[in-house]
């Protein structure tokens, strides 16, 4: 047996795929990018199948991988950008993005240190405890604690009350 | 409104903002994780041979069960059984390590609830049966049992049938799902302690995050939950509801919560057919209200009718008593009496274990990732000399072969200040070298921007941190305060004990 039972993992992409994307665009800010990462995390997920399937940890697997191609990519950005070139390329217009909380939030992430933002993102987005943030970042409660208390400080630093207002009367 | 209530007020508010359409393409997954198996099975000797002993391992233990459960001896049996008779089950592990034990008290609470409901057996059934799989056979152990402390939560789910017929798969006959969560304590029933309580806005009934239960079964997105309905109970618990329409259908959520981070019940009741339950997610779309034909008419459950049989007797608090901290972590790794007289072990906070090794002063953040395979974690609590509480963090790091030293150069380098983060003052950072004899070499980092002191130690390509954090809730997030010389003879002395500890691998 190579692989998953098809209907078996399609229900399970099915199941998982939107709400990770969600988390995935939290981490990264960009739609086309988080739908990268999901698909890789499941084309893992696919190739880890039975060992997975063993622990019944798809969750938990998936949580970790899907973090870990964030983390990993932004780091593969730092060394892609700002790559001298003789010819200025040609820049699409961006999409006009919707002036709503989620943008103000992303635009507020995107400037915290990754594992701040992940400790964000999975205790309060995600709902995970303390102990489940830690394992899935790899570090102790005590620094998801204070990885926590920092972040949020920066980030309500960092996201302007009236811009927020003004996504409520938008809303 | 605080730090938190602010956060989850603007991820709250992310949600219901509409996203661009996407779906997911299952064949490219489909396709590249098969590349993904080939390429690791050509290139590891011995991978496809372990994948095929591993599946024949899977088979046969397939083989050996079927539906039911056993009592471990010497354990009380419960009063009913009817959660494997009419309803699958599945568990949340904590650290991804399955088991098929069941507490006893689990295995009453969602009995009784099967039994109340549908005392003549004659509606809720369990779909895996119709479909001929088997489910595996557990073993019913005591609630303080080591077997499963791992274990979050339980989910029973059952179908609701007119006529006790188990619907085929695709079934688009009217009938409704049921799903009992019980869960070990009260983060894992869902219930954000940052919100206010008893309180129904947007899609949170009741302040109950029920994530799992909503991800991908309407209403995800429009739901108009009622006024939360919550009542207490005399031994502390309460029980709270609430309900939504969804087109046609209801969904109806009623919670039984007990006291001191006890945990609780939740019952989710549908009034239509769900891919979850019958349909399969090609029949259904998400945040789609559901066919008024696969409605069931009455609806045969009320809010106030699972309100207030989740309010019996039956489904009263368990005292299972918390697992006391005590004992050692693993081997090589530090032993309570190298700590204090009231020093403890946290098994609760030990599991998983190290991802990568992140290095981070505030403006140039490293790290090593991937670590050449998953460290481990312990943590303990434990009293300084000078009186301070705090919790203490052995974390393993094992690095590619021959990184060892630059690594734990870059650590050092790192350690010493940074750039400011409004609260984080990694600027303030300090690192101080330890006694020689210490591992390859050790530091101390005092730092002020991690809210932690960090001993750093190296032996050869594995990297040993020990974190020591305070409290956040009851002394504050910044780094405990260990100036007392006591306290740094004391950081020595536990420096000097881990690295004996690791080298004499006991």
């Amino acid at each position: 047996m190579r692989g998953p039972d098809e209907a078996e993992f399609d229900e399970l992409v099915a199941g998982r795929a939107h709400a990770m994307r969600r988390t995935a665009y939290l981490m990264c800010g960009d739609w086309h990018q988080a739908e990268d990462l999901v698909q890789v995390a499941f084309m893992k997920l696919h190739a880890s199948w039975h060992r997975v399937r063993r622990q019944e940890a798809f969750d938990a697997y998936l949580r970790k991988t899907l973090l870990r191609a964030c983390i990993d990519e932004k780091r593969r950005a730092r060394w892609r950008r700002e790559a001298p070139t003789d010819i200025l390329p040609e820049v699409p217009d961006p999409a006009p993005e919707h002036d709503g909380v989620r943008a103000v939030l992303v635009d507020g992430l995107r400037q915290l240190p990754p594992r701040q933002r992940a400790t964000l993102v999975l205790r309060y987005f995600e709902d995970l405890s303390v102990e489940d943030t830690a394992r899935a970042l790899g570090c102790s409660p005590g620094t998801v604690k204070s990885q926590t208390s920092k972040g949020l400080t920066t980030l309500r630093g960092i996201v302007d009350p009236t811009h927020l207002a003004r996504t409520e009367e938008v809303a | 409104m605080n730090d938190q209530d602010w956060m989850h007020d603007l991820f709250d508010r992310s949600r219901r903002e509409p996203e661009p359409a996407w779906s997911p393409d299952t064949r490219a997954i489909a396709i590249g994780g098969r590349r993904r198996w080939r390429l690791r099975a050509a290139s590891v000797g011995g991978g496809a041979l372990g994948a095929l002993a591993v599946t024949a391992a899977v088979v046969i233990g397939l083989g050996g069960f079927s539906n039911g459960a056993e009592v471990k001896p010497g354990v009380k049996k419960p009063r009913s059984t009817s959660v494997f008779d009419y309803a699958s089950i599945s568990a949340n592990f904590s650290d991804g390590r399955s088991t098929n034990a069941i507490p006893v008290s689990a295995v009453d609470k969602m009995s009784a609830l099967i039994d109340d409901l549908d005392p003549g057996h004659a509606h809720l059934r369990e779909m895996g049966r119709a479909a001929g799989i088997p489910g595996p056979r557990y073993q019913m152990v005591g609630d303080g049992s080591s077997a499963v402390k791992n274990i979050t939560k339980f989910i029973a789910t059952s179908v609701y049938t007119t006529d006790g017929t188990v619907p085929r798969v695709g079934s688009k006959a009217p009938n409704g799902s049921l799903e009992i969560t019980v869960a070990g304590d009260t983060g894992h029933l869902g219930h954000n302690s940052y919100n206010t309580p008893d309180v129904s806005v947007y899609n949170i009934p009741c302040g109950y995050m029920l994530m799992d239960a909503f991800m991908d079964t309407p209403p995800t997105h429009d739901a108009h939950w009622s006024k939360c309905v919550s009542t207490p109970l005399p031994d502390g618990s309460k029980v709270d509801s609430s309900s939504t329409p969804d087109g046609q259908g209801t969904v109806t959520v009623a919670i039984r919560e007990y006291p001191n981070n006890g945990g609780g019940i939740v019952a989710i009741w549908t009034d239509y057919a769900t891919w979850r339950s019958t349909l399969d997610h090609t029949t259904t779309l998400p945040d789609r209200a559901p066919d008024p034909s696969m409605v069931l008419k009455p609806n045969p459950f009320s809010e106030q009718q699972l309100a207030s049989t989740l309010a019996g007797p039956e489904f009263a608090p368990t005292d299972k008593g918390k697992p006391k901290p005590v004992g050692s972590g693993p081997r090589q790794f530090l032993k309570t009496g190298d700590l204090s007289a009231d020093a403890a072990y946290d098994p609760s906070s030990s599991s998983g274990g190290t991802g990568d090794l992140p290095m981070d002063n505030g403006c140039d953040y490293k790290d090593i990732n991937p670590l050449a395979k998953q460290g481990r974690v312990a943590a303990y609590t434990a009293t300084t000399p000078s009186g301070k509480k705090v919790t203490i963090s052995e974390l393993e790091y094992p690095l590619p072969s021959g990184t060892g030293p630059a690594t734990l150069a870059t650590a050092r380098s790192q350690a010493k200040g940074g750039c400011d983060q409004q609260a984080s003052l990694y600027s303030k950072d300090t690192a101080k070298d330890l006694p020689a004899g210490i591992g390859d070499g050790a530091f101390l980092e005092n730092g002020i921007g991690t809210g932690a002191v960090t001993v750093w130690m190296r032996f050869g390509d594995t990297i040993v941190r020990i974190d020591v954090t305070q409290n956040q809730v009851t002394q504050g997030p910044s780094m405990p305060d260990l100036s007392a010389p006591a306290d740094q003879a004391w950081l020595v002395n536990v420096a000097k004990a881990a690295a004996g500890h690791w080298t004499a691998k006991d």
